[in-house]
């Protein structure tokens, strides 16, 4: 019969779900007041927004459906809270996945309440379009002629007091997109060469990691590490919502995952001890 | 100058329509597309392979010589650039046609399946059911609490859940399967460990204690080590990788420009 210890190798896969469980629930409930830093990554967004020239107008893309909102519906909902704090306009635009428009719109409708923010003065929306190339190629040439008209009240974008002096990607003071996909490519491959708006970009946990090569090229001004990237904006807006509260259960399912790998290995050792000592006798 | 004249004279061949006109250019434009379609259906397999390569390559033609050609130093424009945003809108109107496309084949697999009563239909007509139930809403009853509900207390609370119980899988998984057994497992496991503290508070607040930056003990807080591999360990790993993925796009992309993609549909059809 294995030993308690060497039994760590192989715990039943329904401990570990009911263990992940309650440390989600318990870590909503009880948040812990932890630091966090906030990264040069977080930063540049914050910079990038803040510096934004208020003539122009700035790209809110969103690529993200519901399964992904965990992190990137905090990311829109602070970059929002930012622009509306700045009195600046925006236009909301989504690819990919054509939740993502409604999603980012409810969201906006939300903020604008509470900041009031008037639809077709201070922000816009322009709505979902299937091909991500041909449409960004046309934002760089002329926007009115690309989207034509905007998504709720259907009508030309020209009819539009926020687009008024907005005609093409030169008139955009910041590019920011909240995205769970590789959309970037096309940001950076057709847009960013084009204009002199800084670019910005807030992925899930997982794609992050691929992109500080643009951050180290300064091709991109900054980026939201997933909802840890949303957290740390929220401690430079001064905001302590749900995103700040979310880091708790984050960190103790991390902290989780480290100690099953630890157990998983001593459990492993322990096996292999006992196996070495079987074979000498 | 040559950019004015193409303009103008696609303008007077296809004249801005308006109030009846737009369904009538609609219908015309539906009619000339199945007249297309039967009359390449009609074409002999070699023809049709010819004309669909030349399409392509006409088509592919447009954002490359575009983007080449000089362009006049007042409008920062060439004799093409005019036609950008409407050439995006047509491919919005192929693409938004293989949504369609998709929705079409889901019917067709999933239908058969329901009236063959093959194994699993009944999770068929629930699929089938809820297409035709979102797409209704959707178009009929947008702005109504029924649709909201649809959409939200329904599809996003479904698609969310799903996502989420990948949470559970990866906690199963990273344990089961990470096993310090070599060098560079170790490595490679030591790495993920840093990466991650760094990225989390209590990770943060192991070492907060030492300076944020300015000395050589902030060299040693694992949030700055975390930004260090990222930054200078996985970034230019990706960078090569991304070179190598830039190199095979390109190569592909010009393999499906200019047709020599073997093994595609039409290629077969054309040997028949």
């Amino acid at each position: 019969m294995s030993n308690p210890l060497q039994r760590l190798e192989s715990i039943d896969r329904r401990i570990l779900y009911a263990v992940l469980l309650i440390i989600v629930v318990v870590g909503l409930l009880v948040p812990i007041p932890l630091p966090l830093a906030v990264g040069p990554q977080a930063r540049g967004v914050y910079e990038a927004i803040e510096n934004a020239d208020p003539g122009k107008i700035v790209i809110v893309s969103t690529l993200w459906s519901a399964s992904t909102q965990g992190e990137n519906s905090p990311q829109t909902r602070v970059i929002l809270q930012h622009l509306m704090r700045k009195r600046l306009r925006f236009a909301l635009i989504a690819f990919g996945d054509p939740q993502s428009t409604t999603l980012a719109q409810e969201l906006a409708e939300e903020l604008a309440r509470e900041n009031s923010y008037e639809y077709g003065k201070d922000w816009i929306n322009w709505g979902f379009r299937a091909d991500i190339a041909g449409t960004l190629k046309g934002l760089v040439k002329d926007i009115n002629e690309t989207i034509k008209t905007d998504s709720i009240k259907k009508r030309p974008l020209s009819e539009y007091p926020v687009m008024q002096g907005i005609h093409n990607v030169k008139d955009v003071g910041v590019i920011a997109e909240v995205s769970a996909s590789g959309n970037y490519v096309s940001w950076l491959g057709l847009v960013v060469g084009s204009t002199n708006a800084p670019f910005c970009y807030a992925p899930t946990s997982v794609m992050a990691p691929e992109l500080y090569t643009y951050l180290d090229s300064g091709q991109m001004k900054g980026m939201l590490f997933g909802i840890k990237g949303a957290a740390e904006y929220e401690r430079l807006l001064g905001i302590r919502g749900f995103t700040t509260r979310a880091i708790t259960p984050v960190s103790l399912s991390l902290v989780l995952l480290f100690v099953l790998i630890g157990l998983g290995n001593y459990g492993m050792y322990a096996a292999k001890k006992r196996d070495q000592k079987g074979a000498n006798g | 100058m040559h950019s004015m004249n193409l303009q103008r004279l696609l303008g007077s061949a296809f004249p801005k329509a308006s109030g009846s006109w737009i369904w009538i250019s609609i219908l015309l434009a539906a009619l000339g597309c199945v007249v297309v379609f039967f009359a390449l259906q009609a074409l002999p397999g070699r023809a049709r392979k010819f004309l669909i390569a030349a399409v392509t390559f006409l088509a592919g033609l447009f954002y490359a010589a575009e983007f080449f050609l000089p362009v006049d130093p007042k409008t920062d424009e060439n004799f093409l650039t005019f036609a950008v945003p409407t050439v995006g809108n047509v491919i919005n109107v192929l693409a938004a046609f293989t949504l369609g496309l998709g929705v079409f084949s889901l019917v067709r697999i999933h239908g058969t399946k329901v009236v063959k009563l093959r194994e699993g239909w009944e999770n068929s007509v629930v699929l089938l059911l809820g297409i035709v139930v979102m797409a209704v809403a959707g178009l009929e009853f947008e702005d109504t609490r029924f649709y909201r509900s649809l959409f939200r207390d329904v599809l996003n609370s479904f698609d969310a859940a799903m996502f989420a119980t990948l949470a559970f899988f990866i906690i199963s998984a990273a344990y089961r399967a990470f096993r310090v057994k070599s060098a560079e497992a170790t490595l490679l496991m030591f790495a993920a460990l840093i990466v991650m503290l760094g990225q989390i508070p209590i990770g943060q607040y192991l070492t907060h204690w030492l300076p944020e930056k300015g000395s050589y003990a902030s060299l040693f807080r694992l949030d700055n080590i975390s930004n260090w591999l990222l930054i200078t360990v996985n970034a230019p790993a990706i960078r090569a990788i991304g070179f190598g993925l830039g190199i095979g796009g390109l190569a592909i992309a010009m393999r499906l420009w200019l047709s020599l993609e073997r093994g595609a549909f039409f290629e077969a059809k054309a040997d028949n």
